[in-house]
């Protein structure tokens, strides 16, 4: 809609003269911010680059970042600029009488729609290259690495720890955590009580440990290093205090690290019960123990 | 000549909330049927999903249903019900009020007796409520469904008390079916709300059942 | 003082209203709490009588039968000790009440008791949200407190995470009616022509249920409260102790008080405008309503339903959230967040109605792009029940959703986008006033910006497997929340005191009032997107040692910003109660129906039926209709239907 100019003192020339500064100002401070953003700021930030997905991860916050600044940083030079320039008072006229302009709508429900149509294709393409991203895709995924997997670590939560279960070491239960490097991992994450989050921040890994569910993650280690594992989803009391560390460490030093915890725990995971993608929660008192123990149907073991 | 405007515009307030009123009560009965549906439609949803994931093989391991013999006596009463409710508003429409208090009573008769009924299952259920998902929704769609219908049951009472107590005030312009009064037309914009609502349970009771007892 | 009667003409049966009440003692809030215990005594003893011997009560000494019994029964008793079951159950007689008559009376007593005018009960909506946001507010800076440090603290876990949950539950739950409540009861009315709701009752009743659930919310603080946050996820929630029985039964009766505001604010803005006032010309502010009431209507059943599930799970021992027995606990991720997310959003919309209200009255400028900006609202509704699983992206559930749901949740800034291009247009050129409630809205705008743009990153499945669960999120939603809603809900206070109090706030006291809040705001939430990435989770009580510095700064902010607020509440209650500086009529030179009726507010809103000549944001335009004729002289209302043409 146009409008016609109701008072003199509203000319199209002085309009024009607004929108040259408002761009002026912006496309300046927009490409000094985004230079920043993606070659100052954007190697350090987080998750970091330990592995393929923590990479992925790093690189879809340096993009959304570089595209939403820009974003920002319109509506602030826009903002500021109208509360310098445009002023009132009590004693002044009222403002422009303008209800709408076409091409300034059109505009913008084109630019929004195709940034965020954008975003969406990018973020859908981010999410299925990398094999779900890190993120826990359930007890079967969809979106797989290609290359094979190498490792499989079963991740138990439970009320209020993280223990470690390898099934290509005899189902052995560690309650540390290493990894090789370039390795190609496969998480396992379940719970036996409440829901957990196994949350392994430099790893760009996070997963939903479910009772009963079996929630696969997936991740490549790329660098060596300390990381860190946080239970993420509220579990309680002590759910503060629910986070261990863990290393990337080399192949070898890995394998010589697994096989020596399967000597020296044979013995216990002996008495283990076999090694299984979810374990039954009843006997463990989840619920509150407001369930008896067993099947109630008597229909499964 | 103020004396006379000001006269016509209160008469016109009066005729203006009046319509207002019908509207809303139309609005109202029509923003009902989307909450009940929204709350059937959470439990529906607990059904499906849990039958889908069938954890552990519960969802019913044995096939065990609540009875399904009460389970349809409640839908017969419930549709029967409503089938009363269609046809003897008809009748009040012809002026014929009398018909539409016998009616409507048994139309209530029954929709009480529905909800008894289904308190009643729940005394007698042949599960544990914990013994499998089927037997969880089952438990919680019971109290829903008796509450749904004795709530709707009470509205249905108010509308007969109210055609019996205004009785004698519309009996002069054909009764209270057609009577031009405004307590009359209020009175059919509230039947006709619930007709509406009652009829529409009556369809989706007949979902939840072939769900609960027979699928 | 002359008692002012204004009596409404009311189709029906000479229309619904109270009886005529006898002078003397009437039921209140005293009686309402009298005859609530007593109903939760009788439901607790129920609860025993039947449950006692269940052998989990015997078991584990914990009755949840005889606590929500006693909840119900109690709620029931709340209600009839304040009256408010008298008309249901003499419409079971068919005794339809004479004529409701709506009079000035003076004195405070009317605000605490069932009442019918719509004034009122915003009123009383205004002070129980206040009270409401200020006691978790208070939780809020408990939780700062601990977090002051890493390794020493100041509650135990347990009594940490019990004030983590309540303050989560109160703020989502109640404030939820923090628009509804104070300014849609109130202003709707007013603003579409019309002397009275759709049903008064209803709207009165949804305000009673507020106090019952926070009353029953907190009494969870003395039972060991809940440690499960306001989330409640199972089976944690099915662990806890009877402190949950008080999460899900108070969280319900908010549900049931948001169904019936809901469906009398629905009623009311279909069939109660004011002839002229046609769609395009309503309010943005009732705009903002119905798109909440209609997203409160489809979406709110299915949290009752939730929390249903949760509570017979808890007392009745079925296992519909527990996979062991068959159940699952994604079915409760699933109903709650079916409800949870819309909830984001219905806390979001009335902010905006409100700021796209006020904005034109400062910029003294039209509303830019009216349509955009119900498009933006509605669009922004519509979207909401689409996107509920993006807070479940990492949860384990069906992975070839994510796309959609990415996709769906990064669709919602479209609209979102409408209502700043509206914002910005309506900004354009303007001759803007800095009053106190510019200030608010205009911070509304920059805080919002951050919400929204950090809304991109979060429901990006790649960068959410890194903040999901973490402090950023938590800033997040602070900022689309405190930042929008709240803003807005503060700089409508100051705006329309004159017009709900007859005072004007003070302008020098309301500017320290407005920096202090806005900067320290800042101050808190901005470091909170930094400690989320830097890897910190919500709802700890320890944390790395690293983030101790940025924590500590968030703590020591989040005092400047509880001390702001105190000093409004201290400034609003001496100017309220003690200094009350008058106000001239409409000070801000309003074009609002609502501005147009004068203080105080005549009992039945309008002397009579105004005819609306024009919009309500034609500012700047010198040969502009005035917004409606008060006072109609032609019979001009006949034969015509609400907000028909004129």
């Amino acid at each position: 809609m146009t409008t016609t100019e109701s008072t003199s003192e509203f000319t199209q020339a002085e309009g024009r003269s607004h929108v040259r500064k408002i761009v002026g100002i912006w496309l300046v401070v927009a490409i000094i911010a985004d230079y920043f953003v993606w070659f100052v700021y954007g190697p350090h930030m987080p998750p970091g680059a330990m592995t393929d997905q923590a990479r992925g991860q790093q690189f879809d916050i340096k993009v959304i970042s570089v595209l939403a600044i820009p974003v920002l940083l319109f509506l602030w030079t826009f903002g500021f600029y109208s509360i310098a320039k445009f002023r009132g008072g009590r004693d002044r006229p009222d403002g422009y009488y303008v209800k709408g302009n076409v091409k300034t709508q059109t505009a913008w429900y084109v630019i929004t729609a195709t940034l965020v149509l954008f975003l969406a294709g990018f973020g859908t393409y981010e999410l299925i290259v990398p094999a779900g991203a890190g993120g826990g895709e359930g007890p079967s995924p969809i979106w797989t690495p290609s290359t094979p997997v190498k490792l499989v670590v079963q991740v138990i939560a439970q009320q209020w720890r993280f223990t470690y279960r390898w099934p290509q070491f005899g189902g052995m239960e560690t309650t540390s955590i290493n990894l090789p490097v370039n390795t190609q991992i496969q998480f396992d994450v379940t719970s036996i009580d409440v829901i957990h989050d196994f949350w392994a921040y430099q790893l760009g890994v996070k997963a939903d440990a479910n009772p009963d569910v079996n929630n696969v993650a997936y991740a490549k280690t790329l660098q060596l290093g300390r990381f860190t594992v946080r239970c993420d989803e509220l579990c309680g009391i002590w759910h503060g205090a629910m986070y261990n560390y863990g290393n990337v460490v080399s192949q070898q030093q890995f394998y010589n690290w697994a096989t020596q915890m399967q000597k020296q725990n044979a013995t216990v995971t002996k008495l283990l019960p076999k090694f299984a993608l979810t374990y039954t929660p009843s006997y463990t008192g989840a619920g509150g123990g407001y369930y008896p123990s067993g099947d109630p149907n008597g229909t499964t073991a | 000549m103020s004396n006379a405007v000001s006269e016509n515009v209160t008469v016109d307030e009066e005729q203006y909330y009046h319509d207002a009123n019908l509207g809303a009560i139309w609005s109202a009965s029509r923003t009902l049927i989307a909450v009940v549906s929204t709350l059937f439609g959470g439990l529906v949803f607990s059904y499906f999903y849990l039958r889908s994931l069938n954890s552990h093989g519960l969802w019913d391991p044995n096939g065990i249903k609540a009875s399904p013999l009460l389970g349809t006596i409640i839908l017969a009463f419930i549709i029967a019900s409503a089938v009363i409710m269609q046809v003897v508003n008809r009748r009040l429409r012809m002026g014929i009020t009398i018909d539409w208090q016998v009616g409507a009573l048994a139309a209530l008769g029954l929709g009480v007796l529905a909800g008894a009924f289904q308190i009643w299952i729940l005394t007698r259920l042949n599960f544990m409520p914990g013994s499998s998902g089927y037997a969880g929704v089952y438990v919680a769609s019971g109290p829903v469904n008796a509450l749904v219908i004795l709530l709707s049951m009470y509205w249905l009472e108010t509308l007969v008390a109210r055609s019996i107590r205004s009785r004698k005030l519309t009996a002069q312009d054909g009764g209270i079916g057609v009577s031009s009064q405004p307590s009359a037309e209020n009175f059919r914009a509230s039947l006709d709300g619930f007709t509406v609502f009652w009829t529409y349970f009556a369809v989706l009771s007949i979902v939840v059942w072939y769900l609960l007892y027979v699928l | 003082m002359a008692i002012k009667t204004t009596s409404i003409a009311q189709g029906g049966d000479g229309g619904r209203a109270v009886a005529e009440e006898k002078k003397g003692f009437r039921l209140n809030v005293f009686t309402g709490l009298i005859v609530g215990v007593l109903g939760y005594l009788f439901g607790h003893w129920m609860g025993n009588a039947i449950a006692g011997g269940y052998q989990q009560v015997v078991g584990s000494g914990q009755n949840d039968v005889a606590i929500l019994l006693g909840f119900i029964f109690g709620t029931i008793g709340w209600f009839l000790g304040l009256g408010i079951l008298n008309y249901p159950i003499q419409k079971m007689a068919g005794i339809e009440p004479p004529a409701e008559k709506y009079e000035y009376e003076p004195g405070v007593m009317k605000y605490f008791r069932y009442t019918l005018d719509n004034k009122v009960v915003g009123i009383q909506y205004l002070f129980g949200m206040l009270f409401y946001f200020f006691t978790a507010g208070l939780l809020a800076m408990g939780i700062r407190t601990e977090l002051l440090s890493p390794t020493n603290h100041i509650w135990g876990p347990a009594t940490y995470l019990e004030i983590v949950g309540e303050h989560g539950t109160m703020m989502m739950m109640m404030m939820t009616s923090v628009v509804m409540g104070p300014f849609g009861n109130y202003l709707v009315p007013l603003m579409i022509g019309s002397k009275r709701v759709a049903f008064p009752r209803l709207e009165a009743a949804a305000f009673w249920f507020t106090p019952a659930a926070y009353i029953i919310l907190l009494s969870a603080l003395w039972q060991g409260g809940f440690q499960s946050g306001w989330t409640g996820y199972a089976p944690l929630s099915i662990q806890q102790g009877v402190g949950q029985d008080a999460y899900l039964f108070s969280f319900a009766l908010l549900g049931f008080s948001m169904i019936t505001s809901s469906i009398n604010m629905t009623a009311t803005i279909i069939n109660y405008r004011a002839p002229g006032m046609r769609w395009s010309r309503l309010p943005m502010i009732a705009w903002g309503m119905i798109t909440v009431a209609f997203t409160m209507l489809l979406s709110v059943p299915i949290l009752i339903d939730g929390l249903y599930v949760m509570g017979l799970d808890r007392s009745v021992q079925t296992a519909m959230l527990y996979a062991g027995h068959g159940g699952s606990s994604f079915l409760w991720e699933n109903l709650f967040w079916f409800f949870g997310h819309p909830e984001v959003y219905l806390l979001a919309l009335p902010g905006f109605g409100l700021t796209m209200e006020i904005l034109p009255v400062f910029a003294r400028k039209p509303l830019f792009g009216y349509r955009t900006a119900v498009a933006g609202m509605v669009g922004v509704a519509v979207l909401s029940f689409f996107v509920w699983q993006h807070h479940l992206f990492q949860s384990g559930m069906n992975p070839d959703m994510r796309p959609l749901f990415m996709l769906t949740t990064e669709l919602i800034s479209i609209p979102t986008g409408f209502i700043y291009l509206v914002g910005l247009g309506t900004l354009w050129r303007a001759r803007m006033r800095f009053d106190v409630p510019m200030l608010f809205m205009l911070a509304v705008f920059f805080n919002f910006l951050f919400g929204g743009i950090t809304g991109v990153y979060v429901s990006d499945v790649p960068v959410n497997v890194t903040v999901h669960g973490s402090y950023f999120v938590m800033a997040h939603f602070h900022y689309t929340i405190m930042g929008q809603l709240i803003f807005a809900v503060m700089g409508a206070i100051y705006y329309y005191s004159p017009l709900y109090f007859g005072i004007k706030l003070n302008e020098k006291w309301g500017k320290i009032h407005f920096w202090t809040m806005f900067v320290s705001f800042n101050s808190t939430f901005l470091p909170l997107f930094v400690l989320g990435l830097l890897g910190m989770p919500r709802r700890v009580f320890e944390y790395a040692a690293r983030l101790q510095h940025l924590n500590q700064w968030v703590t020591i902010s989040s005092y400047v910003l509880g001390l702001s607020l105190t000093f409004f509440v201290i400034t609003f209650v001496w100017q309220l109660a003690v200094t009350r500086p008058k106000s001239p009529l409409n000070p801000w030179q309003s074009r609002g129906l609502e501005w147009q009726v004068g203080y105080p507010i005549p009992p039945g809103n309008f002397d009579k039926i105004p005819v609306i000549l024009s919009g309500p944001y034609e500012y700047g335009d010198p040969n502009a209709l005035p917004v409606a004729d008060l006072k109609p002289v032609e019979p001009s209302a006949v034969g015509v239907s609400s907000g028909g043409e004129i």
